[in-house]
């Protein structure tokens, strides 16, 4: 097990307070390991657990929560979704629906979507989800086994699954290893996140399309059953960087977004898009992103270039209690983001083992890097308020590294082929709020790391975090845009 | 071992007689006495007796010797043979070779080692290295178990010239294998027990050289591929071998795929409770003494587990596995105890690395032809294998024809007949005997073959019966306790009227190791068939006429009963344990076996007056106030409270637990209280997506949702939901109660076209559950153009709960021939009207609808047809039911 030593301390000690961490107070016998959350009405949300319950929670946001154990008996849920009166639930053997008919807040009937993938027995054969893209088909993900698999091999581990509304299911996408965050954008395109490990060099945010291989063997042998949409990769290469990969295996998906070990949290968990039209602050359209080893949610700007999505990672919000699985907007007079946690078998930083969090925003935006898209010289910065030309220095003071990652079947890759790519020139927006940077040797397939330097806004407001790191693929041209 | 030959010395015998109390009457007779003797002499070994005379003797076997080469040196052998009464305690083999010139006894003696030293051997054994601490570790068990009360005064020197400790292990593990005779009984000792009291026996043996203190852990280094668990390593060469200070990585930071086993003493500064924490990456664990006390398995980052143990201040043996796959390595141990107030890494100077070399007993030579051919002559004429070898018939004179003073018995026993030592007590006692060799035909009271039979067995060096036997002053304070239960925690009981207060298969169950004593720290050793029989003998003694009848079973009673024990009745839960569920206090009997184990009329009365059955008991005496403490439960009546208590204690396995008891549960047990409990785990017997629903009546069931089926039955605990939730789990998990049972393979419910048609086999299609208004879940399925709905509810019944299966079936259109497949067997018969055995192991109970049996080959099924009628008057859907009641 890899466990360096090293803190996020260094990258994380400018928290912005313009938003606000609360707990939700959870009954003192419940054991809320959080495996999902969805909103079911105002104030009022369901939450499903590791132990199998389901709870439903009403006022939900105040001092005095009214807990409702709606079920028991689910097995490892490990998502929620909404549809009309039907919760969905991803168990590890089944798509479920169910639903409270008579309106006590427990669940009276549960309807088996689909259980035609197979489980071994072994404890990390997760399933995540389900989230539904832009027809209406539902999407969830399965876990590879880890170590004995007590009832014999099963098919379609470290798949994502495509189900249609009759319990149809595909293999849509293969190569997944420990896909433990699952959500559809507001255009109906579906993201998961993945572990770093074996296979998984770094830990990393991916857009699911079906045919994608996402590089981990594990499950391989399923592209020969009739309800694969993916292609066999054939061998897997063992230690080839990442950006050659694609050469050997024409369906391999590289990530949207890389997150550096350490740098960027350890285990990305659950997600949501900021869909709050900027109520919840200067972010809007962006991406949250849960680890499950930092108490943190991470931040990741996406931008399209050749078909691609690709963009940027930042830090966000820290300071939470406990290891993070699940995030979900709650209905509520006011944005709530709500942020389930656990460290069951994953121990994680901070203070508690499990429970519910609440973030609102102050008001108040943050002076921020808000977005660091790709151009074709280099890299434009838009900050969330007009940057102080005095602090900004000249190209010298500014930073970048660059790396790739190893398709390997060691734990983790290293940063590998790293060099620094030379900043030559800043160029200022006319309003402050922006900043070009023109870049010597961008590299395809690799992470572009940067280290700002201290800057203050014009309100004389110092930058809460000074990296960025963009995961480029493509590399636009002039015609291409962006 | 020939420490143990099964004879009993007279001296010893006349000492243990009469020692409790110290009132020095004996019901024994010098007649008992005496036939005790003749038992313990094997006389009928060489006298061949009528079979009257040995059911009334018992026949003894001595000790097997088909394997004796290989467990002991020759020169003991060769010592024992020319003076056998040198050896202390309760040998009794006697003297053969007495009255000849000295050449000649020697002669037998050698050939007779020779040939032995055929039977397994030459006695081979080579020096072996025992951990430090391993000894002082027997030493423990030694005084735990109670070894002490038949070995006072053990002769470890002449031990030490005996055998080796592999030997001397496996002797320990089964002596009745060589000793069938329970002198020296089981006391069920697992093989490190087994090693720690074989190295404090023979310690002795050890090198003084090796004894020499070094500090540190003896290190092995393993390389593995995978992830380990305990014992994984047993058959794994160390690829290198070095000391380490303490816990730790030491030289291989930074390595990966390799496993550290580490050897060696910890000095425990002072006696208590002591907490240890191991903190690794990857897994770890860690023994004291052999015992189990921290578990940090699995593949993991840093992550501590914490353990506590009892321990004595001195030398343990201690044990820690640790092992690495790939990244970053970490192993560190804390303690924390008497004068430690928090927890602090283990320091290097509490280890200790020497390893003591046992030096065994020299080993044999193969023999000359010649002399292995004179001593096995030799062993036959003069008698060793009448005692040793089964079926060699005796050669002396018929026992009817012995008579008192002759032969064995005279002060001056002649040459050529065996001389056993016997003192002039025991030579009166046995005259007495054979005064009138008769009286031997006619067999022994109930009463006397009791005593007869624990004589024999030396029971009563622990146990007092009918105010004989029990420990001597010196030895009762030696039996301890963990429980402050007075000497009732700690003597083993007194078994006056034992016969009575036991049914006999729970006494049989006892001497096959049953016991519900938890404090007891003395262990009821095994005699294996030597206590055949003996069940028996004591029910016809002391069996009271009429306590075999239960009072009247009623389930309002045994509501009551519930309410009584319970934290709002006379709080049995303070003591006593429940299924399994510990007391709140300290560790008494639990009271879920009662039923199983006691006869009701005694208990009844030891309900009524407990101290006058049992003086000193810390039970207390509810009922002998004249103000009841309960008037308004069943009219203040005693009895018929007692009676409550009864019918509530006859649930066993089921039995709701008391109020009050749950919250010492730990959290990871699940039991349903008010309300059925629905879990979803890896089960054994069931598939990786089991759904499990307790009841609180405490009988369960778990459905299998991937072959839709009930597929497991059970009784007693729930479930243990820690191998689904603790850490990362997945273990495949148990039912945690007893008594499980499996429906038949396949759908319940199926299509029979033609009666002879085999049952069809194929799965359904899981349709989800309904959860009704407990939460207990309706599974549904789709099984061709049927829907069917199975669910189970648990009823209370004397002897256990039983389950009830509700099934409906649904249909678009009349389907005929659709059946339930309500059990398999090999032979099924109806017992009465709905009511069908199966196997004598169940009984299924058809509540709705007519069963029919039918045969296929040589299997049996009871079938339950479903007939399907429409759902209404002018519905298009058809619908059939079928409720059947598993009682097992």
């Amino acid at each position: 097990m890899v466990m360096p030593v090293v803190l996020l301390a260094l990258v994380l000690s400018q928290s912005p307070s313009a938003w606000v961490i609360e707990d939700v107070p959870v009954p003192e016998d419940a054991v809320l390991e959080v495996g999902g959350i969805a909103s079911i009405g105002p104030d009022a949300i369901a939450v499903c657990t590791r132990r199998g319950e389901l709870w439903f929670i009403r006022s939900a946001f105040g001092d005095s929560p009214e807990f409702t154990l709606s079920m028991e008996g689910l097995h490892e849920p490990l998502g929620l979704l909404k549809v009309d009166d039907w919760l969905y639930v991803a168990q590890r053997g089944e798509l479920s629906r169910m639903r409270d008919s008579d309106g006590d807040d427990r669940i009276d009937e549960l309807e088996t979507v689909c259980d035609d993938w197979e489980i071994s027995g072994n404890y990390h054969e997760y399933a995540f989800g389900p989230r539904r893209d832009a027809d209406g088909d539902f999407w969830i993900t399965l876990n590879k086994p880890f170590g004995e698999e007590p009832f014999g091999n099963a098919h379609w581990r470290g798949w994502a699954m495509r189900i249609d509304a009759d319990g149809t299911m595909q293999g849509a996408s293969a190569g997944l290893r420990s896909p433990a965050g699952i959500e559809s954008s507001p255009d109906g395109e579906i993201f998961y996140t993945d572990n770093q490990g074996e296979w998984c060099g770094a830990s990393k945010l991916s857009h699911l399309e079906v045919g994608d291989f996402h590089g981990h063997p594990h499950g391989i042998e399923s592209c020969d059953l009739p309800a694969s949409l993916v292609d066999h990769p054939g061998q897997v290469p063992d230690g080839m960087p990442m950006p050659e990969v694609g050469e050997v295996i024409e369906h391999f998906k590289m990530p949207a977004v890389w997150f550096p070990y350490d740098k960027m949290g350890r285990s990305p968990s659950g997600m949501v898009w900021d869909t709050t039209g900027g109520d919840f602050g200067p972010f809007a359209g962006q991406v949250f992103v849960g680890d499950q080893y930092a108490p943190i949610v991470m931040r990741v700007d996406l931008e399209q270039i050749d078909g691609h999505w690709q963009g940027a990672c930042f830090p966000f919000l820290e300071g939470f209690a406990c290891g993070i699985t699940r995030l979900a907007w709650a209905e509520s007079s006011q944005p709530t983001l709500v942020v389930g946690m656990t460290d069951r078998g994953w121990p994680s930083l901070g203070t508690r083992s499990e429970g519910l969090q609440q973030v609102r925003f102050s008001g108040t935006d943050p002076f921020s890097i808000r977005t660091m898209r790709v151009t074709p010289d280099g890299f434009r910065l838009e900050f969330t308020s007009a940057v102080d030309p005095e602090s900004l220095g000249s190209a010298s003071d500014w930073s970048m590294s660059s790396y790739t990652y190893l398709l390997h079947s060691p734990y983790g890759s290293p940063e590998t082929d790293a060099v620094r790519p030379k900043i030559t020139e800043l160029i200022v927006g006319s309003d402050g709020m922006t900043v070009d940077l023109l870049v010597d040797g961008l590299r395809e397939g690799y992470v572009h790391e940067l280290l700002v330097p201290d800057l203050t806004d014009v309100e004389g407001r110092r930058l809460d975090h000074r990296r960025a790191y963009y995961t480029l693929i493509n590399r636009p041209t002039a015609e291409s845009g962006p | 071992m020939i420490r143990s030959c099964v004879l009993i010395a007279p001296v010893l015998l006349l000492a243990c007689i009469g020692c409790d109390g110290g009132d020095g009457e004996t019901t024994a007779s010098r007649d008992r006495i005496g036939e005790h003797l003749v038992a313990q002499s094997n006389c009928i070994a060489c006298h061949r007796a009528s079979d009257a005379v040995r059911d009334r003797i018992g026949s003894i076997q001595a000790p097997l010797l088909n394997r004796v080469g290989e467990r002991l040196a020759p020169a003991a052998m060769r010592e024992f043979i020319l003076q056998p009464h040198a050896v202390r305690g309760r040998n009794r083999m006697p003297n053969l070779l007495h009255g000849l010139p000295d050449v000649q006894r020697e002669r037998y003696a050698d050939d007779i080692v020779q040939y032995l030293q055929t039977l397994g051997g030459p006695f081979q054994a080579a020096p072996v290295q025992v951990m430090p601490g391993v000894a002082e570790h027997g030493r423990r068990i030694w005084d735990r178990i109670g070894c002490f009360a038949c070995h006072e005064d053990m002769d470890i020197a002449r031990l030490a010239g005996q055998t080796s400790l592999e030997s001397m292990e496996s002797f320990l593990l089964d002596p009745l294998a060589s000793h069938p005779s329970g002198a020296m009984p089981s006391m069920g000792l697992d093989p490190s027990e087994a090693h720690a009291l074989a190295a404090w026996l023979l310690r002795m043996q050890s090198d003084a050289d090796s004894l020499e203190e070094k500090p540190g852990l003896l290190v092995e280094v393993h390389s593995i591929d995978r992830e380990i668990a305990p014992g994984d390593l047993r058959s794994s060469d160390p690829v290198d071998v070095f000391v380490s200070p303490q816990v730790g990585i030491g030289p291989m930071v930074g390595a990966d795929d390799f496993a550290l086993k580490m050897l060696g003493s910890l000095l425990v500064p002072e006696s208590g409770r002591w907490s240890f924490r191991l903190s690794s990456d990857d897994g770890s664990w860690l023994w004291i003494d052999g015992d189990p006390v921290v578990a940090n398995a699995g593949v993991h980052s840093v992550q501590s587990r914490d353990g506590m143990i009892e321990l004595d201040k001195g030398v343990h043996a201690i044990e820690v596995l640790y092992f690495e796959l790939g990244g970053g390595e970490e192993l560190e141990l804390e303690w924390r105890g008497p004068g430690v107030d928090a927890y602090l890494p283990v320091p290097p100077g509490a280890f200790r690395s020497q390893q003591i070399t046992y030096i065994p007993p020299q080993s044999g030579l193969a023999g000359d032809r010649a002399a292995i051919s004179r001593g096995e002559r030799a062993f036959v004429g003069l008698g060793c294998a009448s005692c040793h070898v089964p079926g060699i018939p005796g050669m002396a004179a018929p026992f009817s024809q012995l008579r008192s003073g002759r032969g064995c018995l005279e002060p001056e026993v002649p040459r050529g007949v065996p001389d056993y030592g016997f003192d002039d007590a025991a030579r009166a006692s046995l005259d007495a005997v054979f005064d009138d060799v008769r009286r031997l035909e006619s067999p022994l009271p109930a009463a006397a073959a009791v005593d007869h039979a624990m004589l024999g067995l030396n029971c009563y060096a622990c146990h007092v019966r009918d105010g004989i036997g029990g420990p001597s002053a010196e030895l009762n304070p030696l039996f301890t306790s963990n429980a402050d239960l007075g000497d009732q925690g700690r003597l083993p009981p007194n078994l006056s009227g034992v016969g009575n207060k036991l049914h006999e298969d729970w006494i049989d169950a006892v001497f096959d190791g049953a016991s519900v004593r938890p404090a007891m720290q003395v262990r009821m050793p095994l005699f294996g068939s030597a206590v055949d029989g003996l069940a028996s003998l004591l029910h016809d003694a002391d069996a009271v006429a009429g306590d075999d009848i239960s009072p009247p079973f009623s389930i309002e009673d045994a509501e009551v009963g519930h309410r009584l024990v319970g934290a709002d009745g006379f709080k049995c839960i303070e003591c006593h344990s429940f299924a399994g569920y510990p007391s709140l206090g300290e560790p008494g009997v639990d009271l879920s076996s009662t039923v199983e184990r006691i006869r009701p009329g005694w208990f009844r009365r030891y309900m009524l007056d407990p101290v006058e059955i049992s003086p000193g008991t810390r039970m207390p005496s509810y009922f002998t106030s004249e103000q009841p403490i309960f008037p308004d439960v069943l009219e203040g009546d005693a009895q018929r409270q007692i009676d409550a208590i009864w019918s509530y204690l006859s649930l066993e396995a089921s039995m709701p637990l008391p109020a009050g008891l749950e919250h010492a549960v730990d959290s990871y047990r699940l039991s349903p209280s008010d309300e059925p409990i629905v879990f979803a785990a890896f089960m054994e017997g069931v598939g990786p997506r089991a759904i499990a629903v307790g009841y609180p009546e405490r009988a369960h069931v778990a459905w299998d949702a991937e072959h839709d089926r009930l597929a497991l039955i059970w009784r007693g605990d729930f479930m243990d939901a820690r191998g689904t939730w603790h850490q990362r789990a997945g273990v495949v998990d148990r039912p945690a109660g007893t008594d499980v049972i499996e429906p038949p393979p396949g759908p319940a419910v199926g299509v029979l076209s033609d009666p002879r048609q085999a049952w069809p086999l194929d799965s359904g299609m899981g349709l989800g559950m309904r959860l009704d208004s407990d939460g207990v879940p309706r599974f549904r399925t789709r099984q061709g153009g049927l829907v069917i709905e199975e669910h189970a509810v648990a009823k209370l019944r004397q002897g256990g709960s039983r389950i009830r299966r509700i099934l409906q079936v649904e249909s678009d259109e009349f389907v005929p021939g659709v059946h339930l497949r309500a059990a398999v067997g090999s032979r099924i018969v109806e017992i009465e009207a709905g009511r069908y055995s199966i196997d004598d192991d169940l009984e299924i109970i058809v509540l709705a609808g007519d069963g029919l049996i039918r045969s296929l080959g040589s299997v049996q099924e009871l079938l339950v047809p479903i007939r399907l009628r429409r759902s209404g008057p002018d519905s298009d859907s058809w619908i059939g039911s079928v409720e059947v009641e598993v009682a097992w």
